[in-house]
């Protein structure tokens, strides 16, 4: 894209062409912060979902100026030629007249919906409720999804409803209105619209964004620092960021799994420590490899303290650590992990680790159990604990629609 | 079987076969920007204000497109 700035920039301050960008994410903001650190100044619309239903990004289109595609222009053309090609030529008016966009409100396609039971129309409203709905009309473009997708349409409709239900569902995931397996429902979706087109990168790209460094094509938001860094030096500020990218979305992409397998330093061998039985509740999303060709997972946990005791984690103890017993010929990334406390003595957030799991060869499934430990304590001047909470988490195939997790006491696993 | 009949048969099968092939024929490109084809006219929230917008707004000028993810 630098090369295409470069190319169109004279132009469009000429006033001769009018450069816009469609951005493709999930977090479309993200593209605001690359727009102001490249510089770019034109006008981008947001298209998360993929309605254009384009395969790969990114892609550069010549539109004339009566709204015709003249060329979908390749990688290796060089931009300067092929603009002033472009602009060099003239082309007649077309005698169709354009279609016009449907103008109907969520409401009005709502009503298409209910009167007509039909994939198309569930589907319409779907995605008209997330471009132009808050937060709130979330959980109602959940259900039309659903409804499209119980619907049995072809497999155009079923794939853009499950890549829709994806978006949803992690929007829904980042918002205060979150359910328990949001984040794992997304990913079960974006995978089900990945099965019935495996070539469309958009739908691959948005499992592997949260997915295993083996997977990883690059690293999608390592730029981040760097252009926070460059745009304050400039003296700006940079555009802020609702969600900020954390770990897949910055790891570096890896050709082999550097694991571990041995059994060393487990903290509590013979499970001495007592068992949580209502401060912290877990969850666990599971992200395979988007190919399927390694088997290799990253999960993602979080923990949260119980709001109703009023718990809260102790800071002034060891962080909190999560100890990982993988079968045998399985490998993690790390077999402990623990976290680091935030600077103040106590606090309530959630904590979140990631790591990554390999099946033995041969395994594409299977249940690699561990634990977690953790200081917390009880209300205001409650009483502080040492609790250890068993965790189960299931790798199964091709998608898994029960997340892993639970309250403590009540262990929740995924369907094998 | 006379001419024009077997003109009509091979026809509806030629239609018929273009049919069922279109029916399963898989899509991995932009369809959605064929050459000499009307620009799609889907209405998207801008990034900026979030306003809705198509690209028909633009019409008047040449327009350089970019689809695009910032990773």
């Amino acid at each position: 894209m630098p090369g295409w700035h470069a190319a169109t920039r004279d132009f469009q301050e000429d006033g001769r062409l009018q450069v816009i960008g469609i951005v493709q994410e999930q977090h479309p903001e993200r593209a605001r912060l690359f727009m102001q650190w490249k510089r770019m100044d034109w006008p981008v619309l947001v298209d998360s979902m993929n309605l254009l239903d384009v395969a790969v990004v990114p892609i550069t289109v010549l539109i004339d100026e009566h709204g015709i595609v003249r060329d979908v222009v390749s990688r290796r053309a060089d931009p300067r030629e092929v603009v002033e090609s472009f602009l060099a030529q003239e082309f007649p008016a077309s005698d169709a007249a354009p279609p016009e966009p449907t103008a109907d409100t969520p409401r009005q396609l709502r009503r298409r919906a209910e009167r007509e039971a039909s994939a198309g129309a569930w589907l319409a409203y779907a995605q008209a409720l997330i471009l132009r709905g808050g937060d709130k009309s979330v959980d109602r473009a959940i259900d039309a999804f659903t409804q499209a997708i119980q619907l049995a349409p072809g497999d155009r409709e079923s794939g853009a409803a499950a890549f829709g239900l994806g978006v949803a569902h992690r929007r829904r995931f980042e918002s205060r209105r979150r359910r328990p397996g949001d984040f794992q429902a997304a990913v079960t979706h974006w995978s089900m619209a990945l099965a019935i087109d495996p070539n469309n990168y958009i739908r691959r790209r948005r499992i592997q964004q949260y997915g295993p460094r083996l997977d990883k094509p690059y690293p999608f938001y390592d730029w981040v620092d760097q252009a926070r860094a460059e745009i304050t030096a400039r003296g700006q500020s940079p555009v802020e960021l609702p969600v900020e990218p954390e770990g897949a979305e910055l790891a570096q992409p890896a050709r082999g799994f550097d694991g571990t397998s041995a059994s060393a330093d487990n903290p509590d061998p013979q499970g001495k420590i007592r068992r949580d039985d209502r401060h912290v509740g877990w969850e666990a999303t599971v992200v395979r490899d988007s190919a399927g060709s390694s088997g290799t997972a990253r999960v993602h946990v979080e923990f949260r303290p119980d709001t109703a005791s009023r718990t809260h984690w102790n800071n002034e103890a060891q962080g909190l650590t999560v100890w990982l017993d993988p079968p045998i010929g399985w490998q993690v990334d790390a077999q402990r992990i623990e976290l680091d406390n935030p600077p103040t003595a106590v606090s309530d957030e959630v904590r979140r680790l990631e790591f990554e799991v390999q099946p033995a060869a041969g395994e594409a499934n299977g249940t690699l159990r561990g634990y977690a430990l953790y200081y917390v304590c009880e209300g205001v001047k409650g009483s502080c604990l040492y609790r250890r909470q068993d965790l189960e988490f299931s790798l199964s195939g091709p998608v898994s629609a029960t997340p892993a997790g639970g309250t403590a006491g009540r262990t929740v696993g995924s369907d094998g | 079987m006379p001419g024009t009949v077997r003109g009509v048969v091979v026809g509806l099968m030629l239609v018929i076969a273009f049919v069922a092939w279109a029916g399963t024929a898989t899509w991995g490109g932009p369809m959605a920007f064929m050459e000499g084809e009307a620009a799609p006219e889907l209405k998207l929230p801008s990034l900026d204000d979030a306003t809705m917008r198509t690209l028909a707004d633009f019409r008047g000028k040449p327009v350089v497109l970019h689809v695009f993810a910032s990773w």
